[in-house]
């Protein structure tokens, strides 16, 4: 599988402040990746770098083989971008505006092209409305029609669903779904919902103060954090259980009457279970709560590391 | 490249007619300044020859053509960071020298139709005729006016990418700062003379004083006269565009460019 995008030793100082510093990834036909981090960990000014607002003070992009900064209009006809944040021309037509870009973009039958993707985004009726007047969803939908409107290779979606309630979030993911399996487009994706990362994405690059500190599959990044919480309803002698956890040291809580919840790497959890059923207390249910990617998250935004 | 800068005119044209903001600035200002001024040539040449009020309507016609031309010239960006869609029109395809040609193109022909409907105005309501001047001559006042006011609107383009919209009333008024210096209105002669000097290094000036020259006297122009003024436009013109691309690369650096649509 051929790389559509190749980014090496990537880095921006804004006034000594280090933006980016020194990242390197790349990006294979039709893969999505999730680029996450906390605030200022440096995603949006990437995205900007990759898009060509923003200039780097260091490295190389190169899309479909060729330099970007050399080729910057050949790239940009095959990329195109999308954020929750970024708008159209408000007081002009969705119509107007999806026309305006058919053209920058060197669209051909253009019309059909916006009335096939105003179809599949369900956005026909808002085509003669101003885009002033629309909802926050119905302006996201707009906005990926825009960025599907030249057929791209390679789509930067940067926090697509912030600022949508949870209806509209869902099925604007169902879209980019969609136009995942019908679309073999590559997609960049920046979101702080790792959930909404989970679904979507193969690959995960986590960035924290401008710096890639992990790069792996959603599953690869859980499987990182060792330890999992394991969750028991139980019915017997709690005195005997306490006991059992103190001399063992395991790290434990109790959230309510007759649920003890322990934490400790996952390969040691069916002894557990054992040694406490030796006690003659009857479990009645059994939970294994596994790390996500929030934990991934927290763990490195609060650690530095994973 | 055609069909981007096309697409560009497009949203100039949509931008135009669907802002009424627009519509007064340039047609509406425009068409009742003439009016005004007309009045004011009037009672000014009152028992004297139309020589002086003419020179004053005039004056104020070809003002205007540098006017919507730098106002044209500086609304564009304007309009699309008010709207947030700065960004998105720069990671298409377009380059810098295809997004200045549409808005040089756009900016003239507006500027030309307004010229049109002002001397429709003036000869309707003032008898005064602009077209007495050779159209030869009308085309070569026009694009060295044009010219400056893309000058200005250039480096004021540049400055709004650079430190943002904070600075954006300047749009509606650097001209005016000029104004008194290019003696739109009277000759350069009753400035005080270091102040000719300096009115003498803008262009516009000289060919302020070109047109009264061909309203008062209709002596033949020196054509070394004409090429100088045209040369030095053309300098400022290039000076000014240098200074355009340094601040546009500037504000990629600083990433300002890219703040610029959160407003």
């Amino acid at each position: 599988m051929e790389y559509v995008l190749i980014v090496e030793k990537l880095s921006k100082l804004f006034n000594g402040f280090k933006a980016v510093d020194n990242i390197s990834f790349s990006i294979k036909q039709g893969e999505v990746v999730g680029l996450l981090g906390p605030n200022g960990a440096g995603k949006t000014t990437t995205i900007n770098i990759l898009t060509g607002v923003t200039l780097p003070n260091s490295g190389q992009i190169e899309y479909f083989g060729v330099d970007f900064f050399k080729n910057r209009s050949d790239c940009l006809a095959k990329i195109n971008y999308s954020s929750s944040y970024s708008k159209l021309l408000h007081r002009v037509s969705v119509w107007e505006n999806l026309e305006v870009f058919a053209h920058l973009y060197g669209v051909s039958d253009y019309k059909n092209k916006i009335f096939s993707l105003a179809k599949y985004f369900d956005i026909v009726t808002l085509l003669p409305k101003r885009f002033l007047s629309l909802s926050s969803g119905q302006k996201t939908r707009v906005n990926l029609v825009k960025a599907l409107i030249n057929e791209p290779q390679v789509l930067l979606l940067d926090e697509p669903t912030a600022s949508l309630d949870p209806d509209m979030a869902d099925k604007t993911l169902t879209l980019i779904e969609n136009i995942k399996k019908t679309r073999n487009i590559s997609i960049l994706y920046t979101s702080h919902d790792m959930r909404e990362v989970s679904r979507i994405c193969d690959r995960v690059i986590f960035m924290d103060r401008g710096k890639i500190v992990a790069d792996d599959t959603p599953l690869g990044l859980t499987k990182k954090i060792k330890s999992a919480i394991l969750r028991l309803t139980y019915d017997g002698d709690e005195e005997k259980l306490k006991k059992l956890i103190n001399e063992r040291g395991w790290r434990s809580t109790f959230p309510k009457t007759n649920v003890v919840e322990i934490t400790s790497e996952e390969k040691d959890l069916p002894s557990m279970i054992f040694k406490i059923s030796n006690l003659g207390i009857w479990i009645t249910d059994i939970e294994v709560i596994k790390p996500t990617l929030d934990d991934v998250f927290l763990q490195i935004v609060r650690e530095g590391d994973i | 490249m055609i069909r981007r800068i096309y697409g560009l005119i497009l949203q100039e044209i949509y931008i135009t007619k669907r802002s009424l903001e627009v519509i007064i600035d340039t047609i509406w200002f425009s068409v009742l300044g003439v009016i005004a001024f007309g009045y004011v040539a009037k009672f000014v040449s009152k028992g004297q020859s139309d020589i002086v009020g003419n020179t004053i309507l005039a004056g104020m016609i070809f003002w205007e053509v540098i006017r919507i031309n730098q106002y044209s010239l500086s609304l564009n960006p304007l309009w699309n960071i008010w709207s947030g869609n700065f960004c998105n029109m720069f990671i298409t395809p377009i380059s810098k020298t295809e997004y200045l040609i549409s808005q040089f193109i756009s900016a003239f022909v507006k500027s030309l139709l307004i010229l049109f409907i002002n001397a429709i105005v003036a000869f309707y309501f003032f008898g005064f005729n602009v077209f007495t001047i050779k159209l030869a001559l009308l085309l070569y006042i026009v694009v060295n006016l044009a010219l400056f006011a893309w000058s200005v609107g250039l480096i004021f383009i540049g400055i709004v990418f650079v430190v943002g919209t904070r600075i954006q009333a300047i749009a509606w008024g650097a001209l005016f700062l000029l104004q008194p210096l290019m003696a739109v209105f009277y000759p350069v002669s009753v400035l005080p003379k270091k102040l000719q000097i300096i009115a003498y290094m803008l262009p516009p000036t000289h060919i302020f004083e070109i047109i009264r020259n061909q309203l008062t006297t209709n002596q033949n122009l020196s054509q070394l006269l004409l090429f100088q003024v045209f040369f030095q436009n053309l300098i400022i013109f290039i000076a000014a565009l240098f200074i355009y691309r340094f601040l546009f690369r500037y504000s990629q650096q600083k990433g300002q460019f890219a703040k610029n649509d959160e407003g």
